[in-house]
């Protein structure tokens, strides 16, 4: 037995997060006033940021890391867990009957799990992780079964398709323990690079793919996204949206990175049907729907199979531009689903495309907003949605995939359509009556406007941003045999 | 023929049988427990094998509870309709079918089947002579995968107070 070492410091974020839970638990039947739950969470994770910058580098274990990789992607889901909470303060106003303790402790349990997920050294851990962090969202897309009757049928499709992603992920560890006798991701990298048991370990990471691909609803397993999305709460649909989907591809990135990177080639092939097939899809069935929820899920889908594109080529650069995409991705998500709380407190059928027909005459503000969040989306130049899928093209015209290229530059002339429907109907259409002007709540607008800014200053000048994932995956690499 | 072979020869084929006992009897609760009678048997074929941590797992977990919760969801489901019907599944010869060609399949790898059990006694990272299987879990448990099993912890926690927290918005709320 070699030695191990158990620090406490270095996973001193999860379990300050863990204690904030459980307290949560304990306390909120005792406390009539429900706002101090948000206050405590937003105090919570504003020490995480002083947290995170002066937690020592180290392993727990040998089990949890971290270094340079998992407390930049740790980084990123703060601030995106940030910008959730901050939104969920104001629907949370709106709808009494959320406002509980526990939605917000359901929220930060979610997160260790995408903690301990992108930090994960083998992939028992990433696999709990992965549980820990998908479990309390069920519940929290089931609780809003007071309002919408079917979010208990939202939460048990993800449920569902969830539990049969774990099947075949356990599938995948079962032959990968059957093939290296150890789940760490440098074993497995060792035994590949000698050549040993290619064959096992390509089947055992496809399984593993296919799990994934369940979580992150790329084309044959993508049926649940929609429901799920229509039916949780509007923060929640963000959080899944955003979050959740940002940790699942870091840490698919961090498996290919180490553990399986001899066989990125083979995966490509694999990857590379799946990932055109779900970018034509996810566009050509948000063109048909009217709720604005569900043309979001079907985009999420869309933008997944985008930042999928980045693995085909196998390049590390590639993988830097994925996470690049799925940043601006998260961003903008929080902002759209900001400005959608906002407009679902005015008027709850501002939900369906139709029905906004001309808002922008009477909120000018909130319409041009939505305008620059959908532009990104759609990547219209001066946004950074538009940077975000050049740098992956450009990814991919590196990797010799140039009929890639254009394929996936014509579908996404397909997917900005449903975009610039919802622009034209916001701006062209003739408002059927007035509309009165709610009051703009900073909690909600702080996000929002942040979220606007960051798109803008990054499609005008990404270079900082970018420079900064990619010199994290530099010194990640570079460092990865080093014993912190 | 030594007492072994005749051990796992009854065991076999006590298994076997009470399984297909489960697949046809009518009446859902005697197929439940004829799957329980399966479970007491591999339980006990476990324990032949030297994994006394597994027999219990498979008393305490499978017997315990995935059994309770069958009988749970064949109590809530009317299933009155269901037997009076006369074929359950048709075209049931093209199963058969795909048996045969599992069994092809075992057959032919019977091989490399028999060699896997040796092939991972082989490969077992401890020496059981030191300590039973019971006692080197523990001391992995508690020190390897420390931190995957205070995970598993966190998740069982969290099921417990999401369970909690939508039966107090049901009564709260309504």
């Amino acid at each position: 037995m070699f030695a191990l070492n158990f620090k406490f410091s270095v996973i001193a974020l999860e379990l300050l997060f863990l204690i904030a839970g459980i307290f949560f638990f304990l306390i909120d039947k005792f406390i009539r006033n429900k706002n101090y739950a948000f206050y405590l969470t937003f105090f919570i994770i504003i020490l995480c940021f002083g947290f995170l910058l002066f937690t020592p580098f180290g392993d727990f274990a040998r089990a949890y890391q971290r270094d340079f990789y998992s407390a930049t992607i740790q980084l990123f889901l703060l601030i995106g867990a940030l910008l959730v909470v901050l939104i969920s303060y104001a629907f949370l106003q709106e709808f009494k009957a959320l406002n509980y303790g526990e939605f917000y402790a359901l929220f930060l349990f979610s997160l260790i799990g995408s903690f301990i997920m992108v930090a994960s050294q083998d992939l028992l851990t990433l696999y709990l992780g992965m549980e820990l962090m998908s479990i309390p969202v069920y519940f929290l897309i089931a609780s809003s079964f007071v309002y919408n009757r079917n979010s208990i049928e939202g939460s048990l499709k993800y449920f569902i398709a969830g539990a049969i992603a774990s099947a075949l992920i356990i599938l995948g560890l079962a032959l990968v323990y059957y093939s290296v006798g150890l789940l760490s991701l440098k074993e497995i990298f060792v035994q590949l690079a000698q050549g040993l048991k290619k064959r096992e370990l390509l089947l055992a990471l496809l399984l593993i793919l296919a799990g994934f691909s369940i979580k992150l609803s790329l084309v044959p397993f993508h049926m649940w996204a929609p429901d799920a999305y229509q039916a949780s709460p509007l923060p929640v649909t963000a959080f899944l949206a955003g979050i959740v989907k940002f940790a699942l591809i870091s840490a698919f990135i961090k498996i290919m990175m180490i553990g399986f990177s001899p066989l990125r080639i083979e995966l490509g092939t694999f990857l590379l049907p799946i990932s055109l097939l779900t970018i034509l899809i996810g566009s050509l069935l948000a063109i048909k729907q009217d709720n604005i929820v569900r043309m979001l899920a079907y985009s999420s889908i869309a933008h997944v199979g985008y930042a999928s594109l980045g693995i085909l080529s196998g390049d590390y650069l590639g993988y830097g531009f994925i996470i690049f995409y799925m940043l601006v991705y998260l961003f903008t998500t929080i902002g759209v689903f900001g400005l959608l709380i906002y407009l679902s407190r005015l008027k709850r059928e501002y939900l369906e495309i139709p029905s906004m027909a001309g808002v922008s005459k009477s909120l000018p503000l909130v319409s041009f907003l939505v305008l620059i969040l959908f532009f990104s989306l759609a990547g219209v130049p001066p946004t950074a949605g538009f940077m975000a899928k050049f740098y992956i093209f450009i990814t991919l015209l590196k990797g010799n995939l140039i009929w890639v290229a254009i394929l996936s530059l014509l579908f996404s002339v397909i997917g900005a359509y449903p975009y610039l429907r919802v622009i034209k109907v916001i701006y062209m259409d003739s408002p059927p009556y007035e509309v009165e002007r709610g009051e703009y709540a900073v909690s909600l607008f702080a996000p929002i406007i942040l979220s606007v800014l960051v798109v803008i200053l990054w499609g005008i000048y990404p270079k900082p941003a970018v420079d900064f994932i990619q010199r994290t995956l530099y010194l990640y690499m570079s460092m990865l045999l080093f014993h912190f | 023929m030594n007492w072994n072979m005749l051990i796992f020869l009854y065991l076999a084929f006590a298994m076997s049988f009470s399984s297909f006992l489960a697949i046809i009897s009518r009446n859902p609760v005697h197929a439940v427990l004829w799957v329980l009678v399966m479970i007491l048997h591999q339980a006990f074929l476990l324990y032949t094998l030297g994994s006394e941590f597994l027999t219990a797992v498979q008393i305490i977990v499978y017997a315990g509870a995935v059994l309770v919760l069958f009988l749970f969801v064949v109590y809530m489901i009317n299933l009155r309709k269901e037997e009076r019907w006369k074929v359950f599944v048709r075209r049931s010869s093209y199963g058969f079918i795909i048996f045969l060609f599992f069994l092809y399949f075992f057959f032919k790898n019977l091989a490399f089947l028999t060699a896997l059990g040796p092939a991972f006694k082989a490969q077992l990272p401890y020496d059981l002579s030191q300590g039973s299987n019971l006692l080197w879990m523990a001391r992995y448990l508690y020190s390897h995968y420390l931190f995957q099993f205070e995970v598993i912890g966190c998740i069982l926690l969290v099921v417990i107070f999401g369970a909690v927290f939508l039966l107090r918005k049901l009564k709260e709320v309504g």
